[in-house]
């Protein structure tokens, strides 16, 4: 089984130069539950590039040659920093988020599952949708945040898993037709819970019902 | 294309103090650059990243400027959005009348912003072949970026026109702007950002300290009084034109600076660029926003320009 898994690698934590976003920790949850290989698509910091090779040692299915150096250092999303620097933070994730078509074409060359974590866009969602109809790739995605209820309901129309944090998950409740078996909700956002997602949703796209 | 521009657009939601609001107007450092350009040559393309929403909203000014999209991607739903209360005087800034964005169109706006942000590859997409003799970019300080972008500099032999960000021209960054201007021909900044950048207080003290870093050329733009153009050591101050009809200060700087990038290309003259850079900043002080109609300028523009260098030379004469 081959998964892409598409989103920005930074650092959560007070420790610069050990990147351990969200997409990081899902693909090891989904390579512990699968077994398979995982490309990655997306950007990251100069300063994480030893580390990533690291992993690699240790994770030899993991492959990061598309990943794209961006930046001097990955963003440090650090919760105790007050509020702005944090949003700016926020910012820096997303110039090392990766383009829709950088995503596709990885994804086409015959992917299982695409791991994505990245906001709603409905161009995105547009494109997902089809690439599903084509190749019949299962998409798992993790949205740390939507504009509104109307995006997420259409994003959970293409995703055949959602992964939410709780505060995300509220939006959903304004969306009957989610079926609580394709959602995943992170009741704390941290290394772990990201990992224990990655086994379920690995687990879950599994499923024949979905 | 022998001028490419690299920078964000953006749409403005202007807020006046009389309560008023000018929606959606064109705006962010690229436009203001290219039109900047594109006042002296058609020879010039756009690169950056936009909504889906680009045509419908800068469509129509591409159109009527017979402006390329060729190097613009859609990269999201929606373009970036801002708001920016002016005040009666013509600057911009905080505001009691300008509404504040929401944390989510705050997030959207910072988040979307930095997504659409040119990359590298960005760049190189556009200059390869060689064909290029300028670009203009408004950047941070980041070295990774600045590293790679040097490298296709080199492969591609371009010259280099870089605005810094403003909240990025700060004394932590003075060791990174040295280096970054060895990827360099030509700096612009303004006098608030050279004082920020140098610790200095004073717009002649920031001009002693531009006068020692190793650039081809600077442009110093100083508000309304003009502009100082740098060259080895040299400084020219070239005071702004006369001009009866202000209407908007917004992208003074970006449109001379993006003017004085095909200055430079064209003359490697710092009192031509000056001259020319002065020019932009004058024409684009009489509209709101943009220039709607660059093409129906360009004529004027070449007309002061001729007159302003025989001035020059003459004064130089007697």
């Amino acid at each position: 089984m081959k998964t892409v898994c598409c989103g920005a690698i930074y650092t959560i934590g007070a420790e610069s130069g050990c990147p351990n976003s969200p997409i990081l920790s899902m693909a090891k949850g989904i390579e512990a539950a699968t077994k398979g290989d995982i490309v990655f698509v997306g950007g990251t910091g100069t300063d994480v590039l030893p580390a990533l090779a690291e992993l690699k040692d240790s994770h030899p299915r993991f492959d990061f040659s598309r990943v794209k150096e961006r930046t001097e250092q990955a963003p440090l999303l650090n919760p105790d920093r007050a509020p702005e620097v944090q949003l700016y933070t926020l910012g820096a994730i997303g110039y090392l988020s990766p383009a829709l078509n950088e995503v596709l074409e990885f994804a086409v060359e015959g992917a299982d599952l695409l791991c994505i974590d990245f906001w709603c866009e409905r161009e995105w969602i547009r494109a997902l949708t089809e690439l599903k109809r084509n190749t019949g790739c299962r998409i798992a995605w993790h949205i740390p945040w939507a504009r509104s209820p109307a995006d997420m309901a259409v994003a959970a129309e293409c995703a055949d898993i959602l992964i939410l944090s709780a505060a995300e998950a509220v939006k959903l409740n304004a969306c009957p037709s989610v079926v609580q078996e394709r959602l995943i909700v992170l009741q704390e956002e941290t290394e772990d819970a990201y990992l224990q997602a990655g086994i379920s949703l690995a687990a879950l796209t599994r499923e024949p019902g979905l | 294309m022998k001028y490419a521009v690299f920078g964000n657009l953006m749409l403005d939601n202007i807020y006046f103090s009389d309560g008023s609001c000018s929606c959606n107007q064109l705006g962010g450092p690229a436009p203001f650059a290219l039109s900047g350009i594109k006042l002296w040559t058609d020879d010039c393309v756009l690169g950056c990243n936009v909504g889906v929403d680009f045509d419908a909203t800068y469509g129509p000014w591409m159109r009527q400027n017979r402006l390329s999209t060729e190097a613009i991607k859609a990269k999201t739903d929606r373009c970036t959005y801002t708001r920016l209360g002016y005040f009666d005087n013509g600057t911009y800034g905080q505001t009691d009348f300008c509404p504040s964005f929401t944390p989510e169109e705050l997030m959207a706006f910072i988040q979307g912003r930095d997504y659409m942000a040119v990359t590298p590859e960005d760049i190189a997409a556009v200059v390869s072949g060689g064909d290029v003799k300028g670009i203009y970019i408004v950047r941070d300080c980041d070295l990774t970026f600045w590293r790679q972008l040097k490298a296709i500099k080199e492969r591609d032999s371009f010259s280099v026109m870089w605005e810094i960000e403003n909240d990025r021209a700060i004394p932590e960054n003075l060791d990174r702007v040295r280096e970054i201007l060895q990827a360099v021909d030509v700096f612009s900044c303004n006098v608030q950002e050279a004082c920020n950048l140098f610790s200095v207080g004073t717009e002649e003290d920031a001009l002693d300290q531009l006068k020692k870093l190793d650039v081809d050329m600077i442009v110093f733009r100083v508000g309304a009084k003009g502009l100082y153009t740098i060259a080895k050591g040299q400084s020219w101050f070239h005071a702004s034109l006369p001009n009866n009809g202000v209407v908007d200060a917004t992208g003074c700087g970006n449109s001379s600076t993006g003017s004085a990038l095909w200055g430079y290309c064209e003359t490697h003259n710092p009192v031509a660029v000056g001259i020319i850079a002065n020019i932009a900043s004058s024409l684009n002080l009489r509209y709101r926003g943009v220039i709607p109609d660059i093409l129906s300028l360009r004529e004027t523009a070449y007309v002061m320009k001729d007159q302003l260098l025989a001035e020059y030379a003459a004064k130089q004469g007697g």
